[in-house]
């Protein structure tokens, strides 16, 4: 048909024929990208998912550019080095600040008296960089350790561990629950008793603590000591305290949907329980734990954060960039005493620098890798569940 | 102790939990009626069927000694009023009775000569406790996971169901079309991979053919076209591709060459590559071992006994070729590889689509459930249950969700479609008007037990028992506007604890003191009118 108006085809009571997509280079169209083709089109749609795809999109991209490129995070010494001061020893030494890039230590590498810092009155300096004895944009970890970290490059280098580990713990935590949810909730009767038991032996135990005596026993062995590994070791324990949650939430969706009509016209036309489960039931009560996996994807950098505050040494440094352990970091040191601590005890002293960009700006980061997840994952069920779009 | 159904040690137990012992009297014995000469053969046979809940409250009688027979190409009607057990009846049919509570704990259920309760007393042993009286069932998880086996076998491809609401029947999450491919790929799936892989790919002597098709696309009459792409994917041997092609070139507005070409890509799709071959052959073994495994059930059930040696061959080939499909499932590849028949059972179910006369079956097989109308989707869960061409068709309420007008066609739909395949029906509703539009017989229902069957004009004209006289009394009768309407006082009774006797003595207006003590026979009134009242003293019937 070349026109409309050419057509002498009277179709009054026929039934208009649908739009069929067959796609111009004759190739058979994939049903999997067209779905995918679908979803995206829905989630264009939706602002706030848009907004999380770009802030993680955003952090993806700078984690990728931190493992591609070396940059460092504690060259400090070198820098020291470089300025005759070597090694930094505290009370007596060099505080250096870092400028990811510069050739020399310049004028953020200065002596201090020895009792720093009480002895010396803090200084509003913004001008160059540095405020008083906190070099701005950088962290320590304790007032008297003369090591400075680079926030910013921190935040690049911890990228790939706060969303790595995060999402490897909760997808494996889901996982796993999602398949002990379905089993307990669709065979119901003592298998879910069991199950749930289990499930409920596993909530009891305190999260923090078995992570941390999981990884406190199993690191001696010797298998575990490399770095990775510890790491792999931390993931585990994480997956262990962490499926039970996924494994409730499912099992009260699969009891609910178990009743629904249509499990039982399937049921009607024949079809066996594995069928059911994999047909019918999961694609009807994944959506709930969507939403819980995006919130806890926030949780786990602050966990990490959280054991770094109890000087829990779970990475090779305490002075790891991840940053939940940055803002850990910048409230506790390994001593127990931070630069926030030292700076709100010097206010007694009448002038007060706390150095807020240390737990801001890793808690900034933070916030919004939570918050863009959380969006992403609300907007993707919207997108993909067929009941909620439009 | 009835004197009927005692086929073990086990069930002679169980009339001792119903204390009123209100089955006491079941006329008859259960024997073939000879009777059956001039009709169709009977495909469903229920006999004296029981299904108990076994709740806290104690025990729910909820069919108490139900009969009846289903023909071949024949609607039964069950009515009743809410609550009397019609749908336990035909969820004990197909056994699906969420067990626990509920359990068939007797009867039989002839499916074609095969006993579709075979097992049911190894399943679960019913208990009484001592002391309070009360009934324990302890079920073997294993043997019932068997029965389920055996089940799958016939449900879907002996006995299929219409669900009451549409709306809630069908998976949200699915489109139309991959579940109705799903129904069609389960009973129909060798012959669907059979016409895929026996598809003439196109050669030049297609090209003359498509031109012609889009030449009668550009100035025919629809009815033309269909029959010119029909013709062009008779010449491809699928059936598909004209149905594809009709729908190509009556929607798009391509030039005719971009027409003819484009008709030509699609065409060459059905020249399938090696592996998506050896993906179909895969998935055809496996269709025809899962089919060998439901003969063998159903030869098990039929025989009584299990094929143990049998069982495991079979077995073990089915898991052979799901290890063997593995690696069609993998989820890069897997896409690429089933599309072919991913397309083949689409545009079937669109095929499907246009037999029960959905307008726009492209569009509907592409939406979701939840975008289409209740009646679009009653037409669609009908469709789906029709597509296996089964035997017997168990429509629970059908209508009930749907206004009159798409009542009407999905009435009509029903009737043509068992005109056309034979299928017999079974109609369960509580709306009368319905039955008369449709039934061929008519079983009444009262609180678990079969008051009345009849042929439905029979029925209608001399209603016997006092509970069918009554619910006919209660309909608005438009050539005698003065009459006026009537109910039957009182309400179903409490199926825990049934009044002794005949169940509707309490509401009856002709009740008697026999009525209160014995449960009336079922007898024969006239030509397949049997009716169990003690109002009738005609031979005690056989059924």
């Amino acid at each position: 048909m070349t026109a409309e108006g050419t057509t002498e085809v009277p179709t009054p009571t026929a039934p208009a024929p649908a739009k069929v997509v067959v796609s111009r280079r004759g190739r058979r169209p994939n049903p999997r990208i067209a779905q995918m083709k679908r979803t995206w089109y829905f989630l264009r749609r939706n602002t706030l998912a848009m907004v999380g795809i770009v802030i993680l999109v955003f952090f993806i991209g700078i984690a990728i550019y931190a493992l591609t490129q070396p940059i460092p995070w504690t060259q400090l010494q070198q820098q020291c080095a470089s300025a005759g001061i070597n090694p930094p020893t505290p009370g007596s030494g060099c505080v250096c600040t870092y400028y990811a890039g510069s050739a020399n230590p310049g004028p953020g590498c200065y002596q201090t008296p020895l009792n720093y810092p009480s002895e010396i009155a803090p200084t509003f300096d913004l001008s160059h960089g540095t405020l008083g004895p906190y070099p701005m944009g950088s962290l320590t970890v304790a007032p008297n350790n003369p090591v400075f970290y680079n926030i910013f490059t921190g935040l690049l280098r911890g990228a790939d561990w706060s969303l790595g580990i995060s999402v490897a713990i909760v997808g494996t935590g889901a996982l796993i629950g999602l398949m002990v949810g379905a089993i307990s909730g669709y065979f119901g009767g003592w298998v879910d008793e069991a199950l749930m038991r289990i499930v409920d032996i596993f909530l009891s135990i305190p999260q923090i603590l078995f992570v941390i005596i999981v990884i406190a026993v199993l690191v001696s062995i010797p298998v575990f000591q490399p770095f990775d590994a510890r790491i792999a070791l931390l993931v585990l324990g994480f997956v262990i305290v962490w499926w039970p949650f996924y494994a409730r939430i499912v099992r009260g969706q699969v009891l609910v949907v178990r009743e629904q009509k249509y499990v039982e016209a399937a049921k009607a036309s024949g079809a066996g329980s594995g069928r059911l489960v994999i047909r019918h039931i999961i694609p009807n009560s994944v959506y709930p734990i969507f939403v819980q996996m995006s919130l806890d994807v926030g949780t786990i950098p602050l966990l990490l954060g959280t054991l770094v505050y109890l000087d829990f040494p779970i990475f090779s440094t305490i002075y790891f960039p991840e940053w939940g352990s940055m803002a850990a970091l910048s409230v506790a040191g390994p001593n127990g005493v931070s630069t926030i601590t030292d700076a709100l005890l010097t206010c007694q002293f009448g002038s007060c620098v706390i150095p807020w960009w240390q737990f801001l700006f890793p808690g900034l980061a933070l916030f919004l890798y939570a918050i863009s997840v959380n969006f992403l994952a609300d907007g993707l069920r919207d997108a993909l569940d067929p009941r909620l779009r439009r | 102790m009835p004197a009927v159904a005692q086929p073990t040690v086990d069930r002679t137990n169980l009339p001792t939990v119903d204390v009123a012992a209100p089955s006491a009297t079941q006329g008859g014995t259960l024997t073939e009626p000879a009777a059956d000469a001039g009709h169709s053969p009977v495909v469903l046979d229920v006999r004296d069927l029981r299904t108990y809940f076994f709740t806290y409250d104690g025990v729910v009688r909820a069919l108490d000694g139900v009969s009846f027979k289903v023909r071949r190409g024949e609607t039964l009607g069950l009515v009743g009023e809410t609550g009397c057990g019609k749908s336990v009846t035909a969820f004990s049919v197909v056994r699906l009775i969420p067990d626990p509570p509920g359990r068939v704990i007797g009867g039989k259920v002839l499916f074609r000569g095969t006993d579709l309760l075979w097992g049911l007393d190894s399943e679960a042993r019913i208990k009484i406790d001592e002391k309070t009286g009360r009934a324990k069932v302890r079920r073997s998880f294993r043997r019932i996971k068997t029965a389920l086996e055996r089940m799958s076998a016939i449900r879907g491809r002996g006995i299929s169901m219409i669900f009451q609401e549409p709306t809630q029947a069908m998976n949200p999450v699915f489109s139309v079309s991959d579940q109705l491919s799903e129904a069609l790929l389960l009973h129909h799936g060798t012959s669907i991979v059979d016409e895929l892989l026996n598809a003439t790919p196109s050669g030049p002597q297609v090209r003359p053919a498509l031109e012609a098709l889009v030449d009668t696309a550009r100035n025919g009459a629809p009815d033309t076209v269909r029959a010119a792409a029909a013709k062009v994917g008779q010449a491809m041997n699928s059936s598909t591709f004209g149905t594809q092609a009709f729908y190509l070139v009556s929607e798009s507005d391509l030039g005719p060459e971009d027409m003819v070409r484009r008709l030509e890509r699609v065409a060459h799709r059905l020249r399938l590559s090696r592996i998506e071959r050896a993906y179909l052959r895969q998935r055809r073994r496996q269709m025809v071992v899962e089919d060998e495994l439901h003969e063998l059930y159903l030869s098990e059930m039929r025989e009584g006994h299990i094929n143990r040696r049998q069982r495991r061959v079979l077995r073990g080939r089915h898991a052979r070729n799901r290890l063997r499909g593995f690696y069609y499932g993998i989820w890069g590849i897997r896409g690429r590889i089933q599309r072919p028949l991913r397309d083949e059972t689409f545009w079937r179910s669109v095929q499907r689509l246009e037999e029960v006369s959905i307008a726009n079956p492209v569009q509907i097989a592409r939406g979701f459930p939840h975008e289409l109308s209740g009646g679009m989707l009653q037409r669609v869960m009908i469709t789906m249950a029709l597509s296996v061409d089964p035997v017997i068709l168990i429509a629970d309420e059908p209508t009930t969700a749907l206004d009159v007008t798409i009542q009407a066609q999905i009435l009509e739909l029903m009737r043509d479609l068992k005109r056309r395949i034979g299928t017999a029906i079974l109609l369960i509703t509580h709306d009368l008007a319905v039955i008369a539009e449709v039934a061929d017989r008519v079983c009444v229902m009262y609180a678990g037990q079969i008051v009345e069957t009849a042929r439905a004009r029979d029925l209608y004209q001399h209603p016997l028992h006092p509970y069918t006289q009554g619910l006919l009394s209660s309909i608005p009768n438009l050539e005698r506007p003065d009459k006026k309407l009537s109910s039957i006082p009182g309400s179903v009774p409490d199926l825990i604890h049934p009044p002794v006797g005949c169940r509707f003595h309490p509401r009856c207006p002709y009740a008697m003191p026999i009525c209160k003590e014995q449960r009336p026979p079922t007898t024969a009134e006239g030509d397949e009118h049997t009716v169990a009242c003690f109002l009738y003293k005609g031979d005690v019937a056989v059924e």
